[in-house]
């Protein structure tokens, strides 16, 4: 699998989850697929991130502690920041859904759902960025 | 011979086999290495942790303190600890001079792999610790459980050992025992005869010697346990029993997982005072104890800070605050102790609020008294012919009964009645007599019960018509009612009359009932019902570590269709695996134990009915915590729609945590306040507030997360299915902090339509 901007330089995903164990293997399987992840225990430490690089594309967890994924989402559009948000959820319901699908993110998963799904969305998300 | 055995695969529904544990055994002449490891054992350097023992078996305080100290080290270290568990014995090896073969295998052990943490707990492991870490650990930090409190700074031990201990107040358990008792004179003081259990027994001696003027204190320790028990079952009245620490007896044999304890409880003839929180629940009565798993826990916080590189000698030893009293409710009671003998801010555990405890007494007393009664005027009869005048003494008994007397010749006639008997039926005295018994029996069952007179006539004797089975009676204006019936043969010049007794059931079939009704609300309350709801939170909790099971099991994939795989990585990738599948294990069993059938039965209801019910379901316990408690409902409040029992589980969760939240407020200063009113045309809310500590900012956002808590044994369930039943009821539930301190609880309920 191949995700690379150019010759050897990698594709930036953050990735935004208080649950650890779901940021460290979701940051392995970005890793093994080509990208260069960076993870997030929440909404804030991503925003006070002064040195994080200019991302790709974010996965963000819906339900953070603190400022929610879809708030982050609202901030970072406040400040035109375009950057395309895939959300992820373990706790899929409509109302969640409908939140995350009006949000006009390029994709929305539950924690259960195949990588593989996760990692199109992502590639097919940066690819007009890339192409740009 | 030393050889790992027992490769045992990680089975992921067990809890625990997250950590490795080795543990150390004697087995016959040789020492044998038990390896109980799980299959991703020596990946990415776990610490090790090497737990000194100071008896073997599970021997408290000692087992209790070093368990909750494993426990709490797992869960809050985070990552991969092996433990390697290591008896001292010294319930058999009292002297420094048998440790040699002890210590040499411990160093052999040692001598490959070195040890990032040694733990042992109380005097005997801190001086095996003391004599032997230049030998055997020079540079590995050692955290001590308990013990004197100096042991720390001025050995040898000082800058490589930190302690979490409690302070040892000897005095205090006689103290106790006087608060409880103050006319005691006689304590006998049982302990067992290991060289630690005799100085203490020393030390003992010498703090007791200020109570010796008010009480005689008899020393139970140099005797074999059987001797022991003995004593304890004649003591003198106004004794108490003292129990120490029972490790071995007299006679050298070792008491394990509190024997003596147990045993000693089920003979004494006096009241039990056990020092150790651990025993509490074994039948020792309560006190200001010795917190054996807290400072196992609190030692664990200690360790935890060392293996993420703080130095022992910088972290100042602790001493554990002053324990708050608590008391075994039913020791109390059994030995007829009143609660407000009890200190202040006292905890009382183990209380059963058993209805059926109190209306039992009464309950069968009716029927006995019944019997014996019945029993004592056909005495009475029988010697009529005897006696002048009997049969007017006869007549008084029969009238002076609190039941129902009924006597019948042998055509079944009424012969005679009491007043009883004439209110109970409604009947009048000129009614009854001279009729036949069967009035007095509800027409559909006068056939079956013609056959029991019958069957009585033919073979008298005396018995209880209705203990087995529910009889009922007619009144005169036709209604039944539930009774219980004596008869009772007399012979006499007539020929066989039956003196018919008869209780009314009533109010005692009322009491099972609402007994019954309290105790089905009461196993409802606390558990989950709410199956639909409770699946989302069940859900959500299985969502995280199955998720990263996926996304770790998907990256081995992709790792293992490449020519050189990282082994390193893919150790790391099982090991992660492993722990969050045992994470998910975790979640279903938390939640197992809650689930219950159940669905929600929306019924207009009058939530003040609802409230009431549960306050007086509290009220008890609230008194009993010193918490003032103060209900107010406005006036014309409407009804809702709800479910009943589920709103009460509600009330319940809520009025608890008020309560916990209240323990750190002074007993005086405990305020609990229910407040429901209406907010507008489609609501009503209620507010449960309480001026405790209120709430700490993060608290109040993840609340109602499952399984967030602050308690130290909460479940953390409670507010998130609270939460759950609310929503679906259409309603809200939310927390706050009052402005003038405490926190405050509130829910809304749509007002009943139509």
């Amino acid at each position: 699998m191949q995700a690379q901007n150019g010759p050897g330089e990698r594709l930036y995903v953050a990735v935004v989850d208080d649950d650890e164990s779901v940021c460290r293997s979701f940051g392995r399987l970005l890793r093994t697929a080509g990208f260069q992840p960076v993870t997030y225990p929440s909404a804030e430490l991503f925003l006070e991130d002064n040195k994080r690089p200019r991302f790709d594309c974010l996965v963000l967890d819906v339900q953070l502690e603190g400022m929610s994924g879809l708030e982050l989402r609202d901030r970072l559009s406040a400040v035109k920041d375009s950057t395309p948000i895939i959300f992820i959820t373990a706790h899929d319901n409509p109302t969640v859904r409908a939140e995350a699908e009006a949000a006009a993110c390029a994709g929305y998963f539950r924690k259960t759902d195949p990588g593989a799904l996760v990692l199109e969305a992502i590639t097919r998300a940066v690819k007009p960025r890339t192409t740009n | 011979m030393n050889r790992p055995s027992s490769w045992s695969p990680c089975a992921p529904a067990r809890p625990g086999c997250r950590l490795s544990i080795t543990r150390w055994w004697r087995a016959g002449a040789g020492l044998l290495l038990l390896t109980l490891t799980a299959l991703c054992a020596r990946a990415a350097g776990p610490k090790h942790v090497l737990i000194l023992e100071p008896f073997e078996g599970d021997v408290a305080p000692f087992s209790v303190a070093l368990s909750a100290f494993r426990t709490t080290l797992a869960r809050e270290h985070g990552e991969r600890l092996e433990f390697y568990e290591m008896t001292l014995d010294r319930a058999r090896f009292q002297v420094p001079e048998t440790e040699g073969p002890l210590v040499q295998f411990l160093e052999t052990r040692i001598a490959n792999r070195p040890m990032d943490l040694v733990v042992t707990t109380g005097g005997p492991g801190m001086d095996f610790a003391g004599r032997h870490h230049e030998r055997l650990f020079p540079e590995t930090p050692i955290v001590l459980i308990g013990g004197p409190p100096e042991a720390v700074q001025a050995g040898s031990l000082a800058g490589k050992a930190t302690q979490v201990t409690v302070s040892m107040n000897l005095a205090g358990m006689v103290e106790d025992i006087l608060q409880l008792q103050p006319q005691t004179t006689n304590i006998a003081v049982v302990f067992g005869a290991s060289a630690l259990e005799t100085d203490t027994v020393e030390q003992c001696r010498r703090e007791f010697e200020r109570f010796t003027d008010r009480v005689a204190f008899s020393w139970l320790n140099q005797l074999p346990l059987e001797q022991i028990l003995a004593e304890c079952a004649r003591l003198p009245p106004r004794s108490f029993i003292l129990h120490g620490l029972f490790v071995v007896d007299a006679a050298g044999i070792p008491y394990a997982r509190n024997e003596a304890l147990r045993r000693l409880h089920q003979v004494a003839n006096a009241p039990l005072f056990g020092y150790f929180a651990s025993e509490l629940g074994l039948g020792t009565i309560g006190g200001r104890l010795f917190q054996d798993a807290e400072v196992g826990a609190q030692a664990a916080r200690a360790a935890n800070r060392i293996l993420r590189g703080e130095r022992p000698g910088n972290i100042p030893p602790q001493m554990l605050a002053e324990p708050v009293p608590v008391y075994d409710w039913r020791e109390l009671r059994r030995w007829n102790i009143s609660e407000a003998r009890l200190p202040a801010g006292s905890v009382i555990r183990f209380r059963q609020p058993d209805f059926w405890e109190l209306y039992r007494w009464p309950i069968s007393g009716a029927v006995s008294v019944c019997l014996l009664q019945a029993a004592l005027i056909a005495g009475l009869l029988a010697n009529r012919a005897k006696r002048k005048g009997a049969e007017e003494r006869f007549r008084l008994a029969v009238e002076g009964s609190p039941n129902g007397m009924v006597l019948l010749n042998h055509q079944r006639r009424i012969v005679l009645v009491n007043t009883q008997a004439e209110m109970l039926f409604g009947y009048s005295r000129a009614e009854l007599i001279g009729q036949d018994v069967e009035m007095l029996v509800p027409e559909r069952f006068r056939r079956a019960h013609s056959g029991l007179v019958n069957d009585f006539f033919s073979a008298p004797q005396s018995s209880a018509m209705g203990a087995r089975r529910e009889l009922l009676g007619c009144r005169k204006d036709g209604t039944e009612f539930p009774v219980e019936i004596a008869l009772n043969p007399i012979q006499s010049r007539e020929g066989l009359l039956v003196l018919v007794a008869i209780a009314d059931l009533t109010a005692r079939r009322q009491a099972e009932k609402e007994a019954k009704e309290l105790r089905g609300n009461l196993a409802h309350a606390g558990r989950v019902t709410v199956l639909g709801q409770l699946a989302s939170a069940l859900a959500h909790e299985l969502s995280q570590p199955l998720g990263a099971i996926l996304r770790n099991a998907e990256t081995a994939e992709i790792m293992l269709q490449r020519p050189s795989p990282d082994l390193e990585e893919l150790r790391s990738i099982v090991t992660d695996i492993l722990r969050d599948d045992q994470r998910a294990g975790q979640v279903i069993d938390r939640l197992r134990s809650l689930l219950k059938r159940g669905s929600l039965d929306l019924q207009p209801i009058e939530l003040s009915s609802v409230i009431a019910e549960v306050l007086s379901l509290v009220h008890a316990d609230a008194a009993a915590r010193h918490v003032k408690l103060t209900y107010s409902v406005a006036p014309g409040l409407p009804l809702v729609r709800g479910d009943r029992v589920h709103l009460q589980q509600v009330v319940l969760n809520l009025l608890v945590n008020a309560m916990d939240a209240l323990e750190s407020c002074a007993p005086q200063q405990r305020n609990l306040e229910v407040r429901a009113h209406r907010t507008d045309a489609t609501a009503c809310e209620v507010r449960v507030s309480d001026n405790g500590p209120g709430l700490p900012g993060d608290a109040l956002e993840r609340l109602f997360e499952p399984f967030f808590t602050t308690k130290a044994k909460g479940m953390g369930m409670g507010l998130a299915v609270s939460k759950t039943i609310i929503e679906s009821h259409k309603g809200r539930l939310w927390a706050e902090n009052r402005p003038a301190g405490g926190a405050c609880f509130c829910f809304t309920l749509p007002v009943a339509r139509g």
